[in-house]
């Protein structure tokens, strides 16, 4: 086990210096960052002097490796919009993020696992038609979409729930399911698929020959089984569309987080508030990602070899 | 996956000589999605002629003029206008051009990079094994959306762009899947016997095994088309991937999402567009996995 977190802990580690090295030299690529600091009418020697301050007279290999310490203490620049270190916006908006992505993972389990049981355990059923439906249907249609089309109708024609913003609880839910939307059809699908693998097995039999009554069955010998391989997808899923569904939903629904904050730098070129965002959210993707990885080799002694 | 066929009745066997044979073959075609596909790429192909205007040409007088069934509405623009006046019907038929040629090529990019590497990895195994497979978890464990972004902000959202990086974000599942059975196939008969026979790696590698991981790869293939065309509608839909005027989509509905109150059908339109090709090109990559792979059924 040792062995294992040690190996896992350097992926980590590889992977994030990879994501780091990549965001540095695509940042390099914009061109001469003073530049678009000193503005079009700065004379030479106040151009000189600026890169002296933020060490871009350094050779590349340098200013890389300057990089690379000042990131290593949580030194991402300062974002050129608001003259604060970059690093505090995101920490400011990392809250409505994480809220949202709370209140997604609630919502999608809360629909997608009874739903998923109810349609196995009543195959055929007008409810089961509508599962495999919505679960095929829900992974065509794109998540941004659907948030424009929830403002549409709970929002413009209903009044039910507000278009966006961030405030009362009442303004996280359509961006949670926003979230949460693909992962919703395909839990609700191998929960589905899962359940129906189970409730064939033996020991289901078994427990039903005994006279167990169906919700014991289901519930308490089909269900606890089932839910392996879904818990194993929904972590996975909560880690690539969380984030990414974090950024469309959030900027579907003008939430203040950090999802908006990445699209908010992109389009005012706030380049190193930009970078601070993104390497924010890849070093969560990069640290979720080594929990579950952890935590299976913990649970399951045949993935450490 | 069970969902595929629910009532879980086996299938029959259509053989060769039988004379149901072919009958039954046809029947179990998708031919609703088969259909919507063969749709998309008339409308993909033949836009300039089928579209009734430009996509791009703007007319101030009929700016936002809403869809013909509705008062104000006109059947010269049977989808309605957008803000510039552009015809919404023109740019969502010119809009499959640019989703399916994104999605396509970038298949192909991903397919034919994955296909090296794993071809590679399997055959001549040990260290380049290694190595190689390593840099492709490398790349699954690279949170891809965000490089996408950092990718589009700095060099420019275009379509060389959504197509390096939907290939990049791709390449390591067709790597993978590729070295698994390149090993086994390696390990066969007929390539022992081609080795005897004093074949070089080379010729192995493009007659002996590449032919008999076609069908692995067109059933990833299209698998995957569909979730590369709904990237590439996200990112457009965020302002890194096709850049704006252009008909892609993800353009269109962030076009209209300004206006959704007053002018929902800017947005709606190239949604459904969305939605109705990607569920076609999903519900036949499952009809063709089924087909041609069973073993990728239970993944």
């Amino acid at each position: 086990m040792l062995r294992f977190t040690l190996s896992r802990l350097l992926q980590a580690a590889v992977t994030l210096w990879m994501v780091a090295t990549i965001v540095f030299f695509l940042a390099r690529l914009t061109g001469d960052p003073v530049a678009l600091l000193a503005g079009e009418n700065a004379t030479a020697e106040y151009e000189a002097e600026m890169r002296r301050r933020f060490g871009l007279d350094l050779p590349l290999w340098q200013q890389y490796l300057v990089f690379l310490k000042q990131l290593s203490m949580g030194d991402l620049g300062t974002s050129i919009v608001s003259g604060e270190p970059a690093m505090m916006q995101v920490l400011e908006r990392w809250p409505a993020t994480l809220e949202i992505a709370v209140a997604g993972v609630i919502i999608t389990l809360s629909l997608a696992l009874p739903i998923g049981v109810y349609a196995a355990a009543n195959r055929g059923s007008w409810l089961d038609t509508f599962a495999r439906a919505f679960a095929v249907l829900g992974q065509a249609v794109p998540a941004f979409w659907v948030g424009l089309i929830f403002i549409l109708v709970f929002a413009v024609h209903l009044g039910w729930l507000p278009a966006g913003g961030r405030g009362t609880i009442w303004h996280v839910i359509l961006p949670a399911i926003t979230t949460g939307w693909f992962a919703v059809a395909g839990i609700m699908r191998l929960t589905r698929s899962s359940m129906l693998e189970v409730l064939a097995s033996e020991y289901v039999k078994l427990a039903r020959a005994k006279g167990l009554p169906a919700r014991t069955v289901i519930w308490k010998h089909a269900f606890r089984n089932a839910t392996i391989p879904v818990i194993t997808f929904t972590a996975l899923v909560v880690l690539a569309q969380f984030l990414t569904g974090s950024i469309v939903a959030e900027t579907v629904f003008s939430y203040p987080g950090v999802g908006s904050l990445v699209i908010d730098a992109l389009r005012k070129r706030d380049f190193p508030q930009l970078q601070a965002a993104v390497f924010f959210l890849s070093m969560l993707y990069v640290f979720v990602n080594l929990g579950i990885d952890l935590v299976y080799g913990f649970l399951d002694p045949r993935i450490r070899s | 996956m069970a969902l595929s066929k629910g009532s879980g009745a086996p299938r029959l066997a259509a053989g060769k000589g039988h004379p149901l044979g072919l009958w039954h073959q046809l029947r179990e075609l998708p031919l609703v999605p088969m259909g919507a596909i063969a749709l998309l790429l008339v409308m993909a192909i033949a836009a300039p002629l089928l579209a009734p205007y430009p996509p791009t040409e703007q007319s101030l007088l009929d700016r936002l003029m809403p869809p013909f069934w509705i008062a104000g509405g006109d059947l010269l623009h049977p989808l309605g206008t957008d803000h510039y006046g552009r015809d919404v019907l023109s740019r969502v038929i010119w809009g499959a051009r640019v989703s399916l040629s994104v999605a396509l090529v970038a298949i192909v990019v991903a397919g034919a990079i994955g296909t090296v590497v794993g071809i590679i990895a399997g055959y001549f195994g040990g260290f380049i094994e290694i190595a190689l497979m390593r840099v492709a978890d490398a790349f699954l464990a690279i949170p891809a959306v965000l490089v996408a972004i950092m990718l589009g902000a700095t060099l420019g959202p275009s379509f060389e762009n959504v197509v390096a990086v939907i290939g990049l974000l791709y390449w390591p599942r067709y790597a993978r899947q590729v070295r698994g059975e390149t090993l086994a196939i390696k390990g066969s008969d007929y390539v022992k016997l081609a080795r005897v026979a004093g074949c070089s790696s080379t010729r192995i590698l493009a007659t002996h095994i590449f032919p008999n991981l076609v069908p692995s790869l067109l059933v990833l293939a299209s698998l995957q088309v569909g979730a590369a065309i709904i990237l590439e509608a996200t990112l457009s839909f965020l302002g890194v991937g096709i850049p704006p005027p252009q008909p892609a989509w993800g353009v269109i509905v962030e076009d209209g999402r300004g206006m959704l109150a007053s002018a929902w059908w800017i947005s709606l339109f190239p949604g459904l567009a969305i939605a109705i090709t990607v569920l076609a090109f999903n519900l036949t990559g499952d009809w063709i996995r089924d087909r041609l792979d069973p073993k990728l059924r239970s993944r």
